[in-house]
């Protein structure tokens, strides 16, 4: 009955995919988003494209984000920044440019043609280049500029490199107020040839490190037309590893200067050069790495000789750096111990032990330092160690027996362990050094033994002395504040506080006839402890009527009495308020002029400041099982209990 | 506060036009004596008990008991029972300072009269309605009390029919704290009170002022819901049956006043806070 031609049905099935099509399509189209963004430390307004996909943003397309604020800059200061380029399928990818300013201003503003103008002065950053996967590709620039009156006024710094593919190319060239430096890669990004830096102020003088694929082979100086080679990685070795250039890579390089013998130093212009530089990158590498994937660093590759540690090598080491730390540690909080710099001036034992200390650190610590920092940043395997240990005690070998001058007369006395004789010094190996760095872990333990008996002494007299003017201290104000308050006292509250004050009186004499100073120490802490409670004893039995009144107050309720058609205060639970003032109270002022001690003072502290607290908390509770149970208790004790029992249930 | 004044006059005016209109209707009937002739006093002794039991936010429960003796020729001084007396209202409170009641009471009247062949026992109903305003003064209360009451009484005589009358009572009363700044518990206050308690009715031809009570009370509060009181007061008044005769008395009265509140705490809170 319905036959349908077979081109109509064609035409049906075609017209519904062609309508789908754009569906689809529109589903893959990039949003676009305005507004607030952070990103890192840089918050601002940003501008931007994406695509959902599993439910994540992932930035596609154009890319923005900036911060400028004219009403910071006219008011004292602006920092600004921008941030723009696009993205991949969240990968940095095609042109990028980052700014960063620093501005003030001079708050004079010009209208030219329909813009307001401000001058500003400050400095600005800018980086741009292009990215290709996240990585540097093509010519990237870095300059810092200082803005004076909207005009550059002079280049802080300057970058130029290449990269392909992430990987630094051809020449390059950087310069900041003090160095220009002028260099090229290989196409694997090592350094090759020669890397030309010259003294912005005396351009004459050049510094040239000459590269053979990577590796540092000479630094020539040229200064006042002398001409000075420095070999660097001279020798050949039998393995070599790529590096980045980096701090690390410069501590390698100064060390390997250090074995050399010649008296050279690196001079700091070059490599900081190459450190700023660095710096500027990981700067932007930080943001894009917030944003997406990439990976941009400056990726200045050297090679340098590799001298593997093999593990006894690591088990030495592992052990110098520690037996280091203990001595240096312990010599440190001899020397600095305040004790120890009063005593040495009386006693002769002492002066000459805090010598001995010194010149162990001098002769067998000091000299370990660059060792045990190579060793921390995982640096020795690339130092040629037998060259460096022997030149770590090149000046002065340390010796065991550490002559200390007594006086000034020239008389001297020498400190030696007494088992110096089971260690050995020969040679100038790793494990030489150990037994050095032992002997002076040994050394710096048994001055510490030696001085611990006189210290302990000092500190205990001193100790003393610090706590007896507490104590008198702690006394005089229970003193005054027994005397301010008594006067405004019932006579049951003044004989306490006397008792309190008796108590005070009698500790102190007790402590006065102490003789053994080690148990008058151990009682003196005890008593500034009991002080303390007995000052709050003083407060809190001073406040105690005052408190009373305070109940009294709190369990009234106003009641209309409609014959006198009068608001009437009624005291209500009144089972509590009793128990509080007939039986609590007395029980406080018994057991302060009862049997008070240092011992008992805290708990019946506690106990009074408990009991007024509970009375705070009890009036709003419902307490009718409470006051049932009060009628025939007697006993303060359980009278606390049951205020106490009745405010935790209610607490579940 | 002036509303409630205006009440209070014009119910005061209209006691006082009501007993002008009974003392011209009887003048012409009567036959008075020559002079007005004064009765010996009697002595009685009243026990009362006041209850004030909170219904509500704004109602009570006034409940009074009395127990009312009189002196005869057999028992001098403390007299035989008199009157059993219950009162019972509803009162509400309008504000701390007024309040208004409406209820009723039985009275058991015991026959006194030694000499009487009569009925022992009668009893005596009335409606009542009362208007009490309270008015600070210094560290005293002042108290003004409308109390207005229809009543149907009959004689001891057998078979004697009910006689109706209204009574229209004014009393004014003040309480002076004695060891204290105010009226609250643990005082001791004195009170001064008068009432003047007119009358009229069919039967009421020359005697519309049937007593006049002149009192003074020694108080006690002991709490805000427990007072006692005793006083003694001395009263006088026209005979029913002839305006020429008037009737006196002294009379030793002994009060206790309370006043339980059995609402669950959280209800009770508001009640102090009416108006303010």
């Amino acid at each position: 009955m319905f036959q349908f031609d077979k081109n109509f049905l064609l035409f049906i099935v075609g017209m519904m995919i062609a309508l789908q099509l754009p569906f689809q399509a529109s589903a893959q189209q990039n949003q676009r988003y305005t507004g607030h963004l952070t990103v890192g430390p840089y918050a601002g307004r940003a501008n931007y494209q994406y695509i959902i996909s599993d439910q994540d943003t992932i930035y596609d397309g154009a890319f923005q984000l900036q911060r400028s604020s004219l009403e910071a800059l006219l008011d004292k200061e602006d920092s600004s920044f921008l941030f723009q380029g696009g993205f991949v399928k969240g990968i940095p990818d095609g042109d990028w440019k980052f700014q960063f300013g620093e501005f003030k201003s001079d708050s004079q503003t010009k209208v030219i043609d329909f813009e307001y103008r401000v001058r500003i002065t400050g400095v600005q950053e800018q980086g741009n280049g292009s990215l290709k996967n996240g990585k540097p590709h093509g010519l990237w620039n870095y300059t810092v500029n200082q803005i004076k009156d909207s005009e550059i006024e002079k280049t802080l710094f300057k970058s130029e490199v290449t990269f392909e593919n992430g990987v630094p190319q051809r020449n390059f060239q950087m310069e900041n107020q003090k160095v220009i430096l002028v260099g090229r890669f290989l196409r694997n990004g090592l350094a090759h040839d020669e890397w030309s830096s010259y003294d912005v102020e005396a351009i004459e003088n050049t510094e040239s490190w000459f590269f053979e694929e990577g590796l540092l082979r000479k630094i020539q100086v040229i200064e006042n037309g002398k001409i000075l080679d420095i070999p660097v990685f001279a020798t050949s070795s039998e393995d070599y590893e790529v590096i980045n250039l980096d701090e690390n890579y410069i501590q390698i390089v100064r060390t390997a200067l250090s074995n050399s013998e010649t008296s050279f130093q690196l001079k700091n212009g070059l490599p900081d050069l190459l450190l700023e530089n660095e710096g500027f990158y990981k700067k932007i590498d930080s943001i894009l790495n917030r944003l997406g994937t990439a990976d941009f660093k400056s990726q200045f590759k050297v090679q340098v000789p590799n001298f593997a540690l093999d593990s006894l090598e690591t088990k030495a080491i592992n052990l110098i750096v520690e037996d280091y730390n203990n001595a240096f540690s312990n010599a440190k909080s001899l020397l600095q111990n305040s004790q120890l710099n009063i005593l040495k001036r009386s006693d002769a034992d002492a002066l000459f032990y805090y010598n001995s200390l010194e010149r162990l650190s001098e002769s067998f610590l000091e000299p370990l330092e660059p060792f045990i920092s190579l060793s921390e940043s995982r640096l020795l395997q690339y130092i040629n160690r037998s060259e460096y240990i022997n030149q770590l005690w090149f000046n002065e070998k340390p010796s065991k027996e550490i002559i200390v001058p007594l006086d000034s007369t020239g008389r001297n006395r020498t400190f030696v362990l007494p088992n110096a004789q089971e260690f050995d010094f020969d040679g100038n190996t790793l494990a030489s050094m150990q037994e050095r760095v032992r002997y002076a872990k040994q050394s710096v333990l048994f001055i510490q033994g030696a001085l611990s008996q006189q210290l302990t002494s000092a500190e205990r007299a001193q100790a003393l002395v610090t706590l007896e003017e507490q104590l008198i201290r702690q006394n005089e104000t229970l003193v005054q504040k027994i005397k301010s308050v008594q006067d405004s006292l019932s006579i049951p509250f003044q004989k306490g506080l006397s008792k309190i004050q008796k108590l005070a009186d009698i500790s102190l004499s007790t402590y006065a006839s102490t003789k053994n100073a080690e148990e008058k120490l151990t009682y003196g802490k005890q008593l500034t402890s009991c002080f303390e409670d007995l000052l709050k004893l003083v407060d809190a039995t001073a406040n105690m009527p005052e408190q009373q009144e305070e109940i009294s107050q709190l369990y009234q309720d106003a009641i209309w009495n409609p014959f006198m058609a009068t608001v009437m205060d009624e005291e209500v639970k009144k089972r509590i308020t009793t128990a509080y003032h007939k039986i609590l109270i007395p029980y406080f002022i018994q057991e302060l002029n009862g049997n008070l001690t240092c011992d008992n003072a805290t708990k019946l502290l506690a106990q009074m400041n408990n009991t007024y607290n509970q009375l705070k908390a009890l009036r709003e509770a419902d307490t009718k099982k409470l006051e049932r149970k009060l009628r025939k208790e007697e006993n303060p004790l359980e009278i606390m209990k049951l205020f106490q029992e009745q405010l935790t249930d209610k607490g579940k | 506060m002036k509303v409630k004044y205006s009440i209070f006059v014009s119910l005061i005016f209209i006691l006082f036009w009501g007993s002008n209109g009974v003392f011209a209707q009887e003048e012409e009937k009567e036959v008075l004596p020559l002079e007005s002739k004064y009765k010996d006093p009697t002595t009685k002794v009243w026990f009362n008990t006041y209850g004030n039991i909170r219904i509500g936010k704004r109602f009570f429960w006034d409940a009074q008991t009395h127990f009312r003796f009189q002196e005869t020729e057999a028992t001098p001084y403390i007299g035989q029972v008199a009157q059993i007396y219950n009162r019972h209202a509803i009162g509400y409170i309008y504000s701390k300072k007024t309040n208004f009641s409406l209820g009723g009471v039985v009275r058991i009247n015991f026959n006194t009269d030694e000499n009487s062949t009569d009925r022992n026992v009668v009893p005596e109903w009335r409606i009542w309605h009362q208007y009490q305003f309270a008015m600070p003064l210094y560290s005293a209360m002042i108290y003004h009390r409308i109390r207005i009451e229809h009543r149907w009484t009959q004689s001891f005589a057998e078979n004697s029919n009910y006689i109706f009358r209204n009574r229209w009572r004014y009393m004014f009363r003040a309480k002076i704290p004695l060891n204290s700044h105010k009226l609250k518990a643990k005082t001791l206050y004195v009170s001064p009170e008068a009432e003047l308690i007119m009358q009229s009715g069919k039967q009421v031809v020359a005697s519309p002022m049937e007593d006049l009570r002149l009192t003074t009370t020694l108080g006690y509060i002991a709490t805000p819901r427990l007072t006692f009181a005793a006083g003694m007061m001395y009263s006088m008044g026209q005979d029913l049956s002839n305006g020429g005769i008037y009737k006196q008395g002294w009379t030793m009265r002994f009060h206790m006043y309370f006043s339980p509140d059995f609402r669950k705490v959280k209800n009770k809170l508001p009640e102090i806070h009416f108006n303010d």
